[in-house]
This record gives C-alpha cells, structure tokens and sequence, in this order.
C-alpha cells in the first residue's frame, strides 16, 4: 500500500471523524473520560486531562470544517472512482 | 470606454490597483502566521564551512563536546554560519532532493524505475516527515513539554534523517543488503545520539518554567522530556528504515 500525500490525508480525514463522532454522555462519561470528571487544579496537567481536553477542541474546532472536507472527499472519490 | 469619462476610469483602476494591493498584503500576513516565511531566511544562512562541519557532525557526533548554542537575542539564536549546533533548513533540504535522485538511482540499477516512482518517492517521504512532525507535536502538546522550538526547527531536526537514508542506499548499492542494513543501524544510533544531546536542554517542562528556575530542570518533567526524546528516536529510525527498505534488491 502506497504511503502518500492522499492516503495521509484520507487516514486524517478518518481518525478526525472518528473522534468528533465519540458521544460525550453516552459513552465517554461511561468510561471515566467526562468533561466534568477531570477538573484537578494542580500544578502540571496530567496526561489524561491532556488527553480529554485535545480531544474536546477537536471536537469543538472541526465539526463544521470536518462537514466540507467530508463532502469534498466523496465528491473526489465518486469522481476518480 | 465610450460614453465614461477618463477620470471616472483612471479612478475606478486606481481604486483596483489599491484594494488588489490591500489584499495581498492581508494575504501574506495570514500565511506568515502559519509558515514563518520571514523567519525562513534564518535557517538558510548557511556557508560551505557550516555545512561540511555539520555533515561530519551528523554522521559522527560522539566526540562533540559542546553542543550548547549561542543566542543573540531573546528567543533567536545566531545564524547557522556562525554556530555550528544551531538548527538549519539547507541540509534537510538537499537531502530530500538528493533522497528522490539516489531511490531513482538505485532503482535504475534494479531495472525497476519508471519517471512516476520519482513523484511516488518524493510525495511519499514527504508525507513520511509531515506524519511524524504531526506526531511530535501532539506528543508535546499531550506530555505537556513547552519548548521554544518552532514548527522550522522539528522540520530541520526531522530533516537530517534523510542524511542516514541516503548513505544507506548507497551502502546497500555497494555492498549489497548486510552493508545496508549495518550502515542503517549505525545511523540509528548516531541520529539517536545527535538529537538526545542536541535537544536535551531545549525541551523544558511547564512546571519549571512556572515555579523554580527557569534554567533548572525539575525531576517530573525529566522523566517526560526523556520519553519525548526516545519517541523521537524510534520514529526517526523507524522512517528511515520505511524509506529505504522497499529500495534495496531483495
């Protein structure tokens, strides 16, 4: 399989979908990775709550991008077949 | 235009010109929020001297002793030329090109090449390096590591494994696939070496830069710094490897 510009980009295009796709309180909270659940105020952000606050702006900052990019990739691929 | 008077025109085209002006210059400042084009011409201040010694450095940076860099302002260091471990785009650069020429080479000598696997080579190390910068900067941002390492500089620091690439393939040229992979792994360990002294006091953690010293570095993120440096390493060796590996007659 050919490593690519396009497959890159199509591999991103996926993973993205895939994490603004996660459900905040049906799935998420359930495993212990709620918005609410990881508020420590400490010194040094732990890893985890690095975790779930990337996963948070991606959610928040791709939805609508994600919506055209989307669109534009099955154009493409209907297209090139 | 008949019927319209001069002025109105030369008016209407003066109005163009300065709005065409306007915007281009918007433009530019968008993009140099993205790519530093101003900041570029840093890195390619380069003379012979710099890069003979940095090649040397990179294939053989055991006995370097001094690997600190000179600053000359805040956040800028001096100019390549004039410092031997300060970070550079020239190198990287002539690599990836040199990297495309030597695959086409010695594919050339497998009687495998056609003129698509040059684009097929070039656009695939370049997602290659644009993969690992993406995973190196979520890794930072994840182990929460501030740095004052810009996006240009994990570029130059990424770039220079093309360097072991290339000197493996011809390795692999001339002696065939034990030389290739000893000249790999030897490279591994060199790059490995390289970047673990180079970057080792350039990546700082939050919680120093926030409570003690700023020039200490504290226990917690020493143990973090250590794992992003050992991630680096195994990505570098890893790509390196998947850049070559497919180019060597089995």
């Amino acid at each position: 399989m050919a490593f690519t510009l396009w497959t890159l980009f199509e591999a991103s295009l996926l993973c993205l979908n895939a994490i603004c796709v996660l459900h905040e309180e049906r799935f998420l909270a359930k495993v212990g990775w709620g918005v609410n659940q990881v508020h420590g105020f400490g010194e040094q952000p732990t890893v985890k709550s690095q975790v779930l606050n990337l996963i948070r702006s991606i959610r928040t900052v791709m939805r609508i991008p994600l919506i055209f990019l989307n669109i534009l990739t099955i154009i493409f691929k209907l297209i090139l077949g | 235009m008949p019927g319209i008077p001069d002025q109105v025109t030369a008016a209407a085209f003066q109005y163009g010109f300065n709005a065409l002006g306007q915007s281009s210059q918007a433009v530019g400042r968008e993009f140099e929020k993205y790519v530093p084009v101003s900041r570029l011409k840093y890195y390619f201040a380069v003379d012979t001297g710099y890069v003979v010694k940095k090649l040397r450095l990179l294939t053989f940076p055991f006995w370097h002793s001094d690997w600190s860099i000179k600053y000359e302002s805040e956040s800028q260091p001096v100019q390549p030329r004039y410092e031997i471990n300060a970070p550079d785009l020239y190198i990287p650069l002539m690599a990836y090109v040199t990297y495309v020429v030597a695959a086409g080479l010695v594919l050339g000598t497998q009687d495998r090449f056609t003129p698509e696997m040059l684009g097929i080579q070039a656009s695939s190390s370049l997602a290659f390096i644009l993969f690992e910068l993406a995973v190196i900067f979520v890794a930072m941002y994840i182990t929460s590591i501030k740095s004052n390492l810009k996006l240009l500089d994990m570029l130059s620091y990424c770039g220079y494994q093309f360097i072991g690439a290339i000197s493996a393939l011809m390795a692999g040229l001339l002696f065939k696939s034990i030389g290739y992979y000893v000249v790999l792994t030897y490279f591994s360990f060199a790059l490995g070496f390289f970047l673990m002294r180079s970057l080792k006091w350039q990546l700082q953690s939050d919680s120093a830069a926030n409570q003690q010293d700023p020039y200490a570095a504290s226990t917690s993120g020493t143990k973090r710094r250590f794992n992003l440096l050992i991630l680096m390493m195994v990505l570098q060796t890893f790509t390196m490897w998947r850049l070559s590996a497919h180019l060597i007659a089995p």
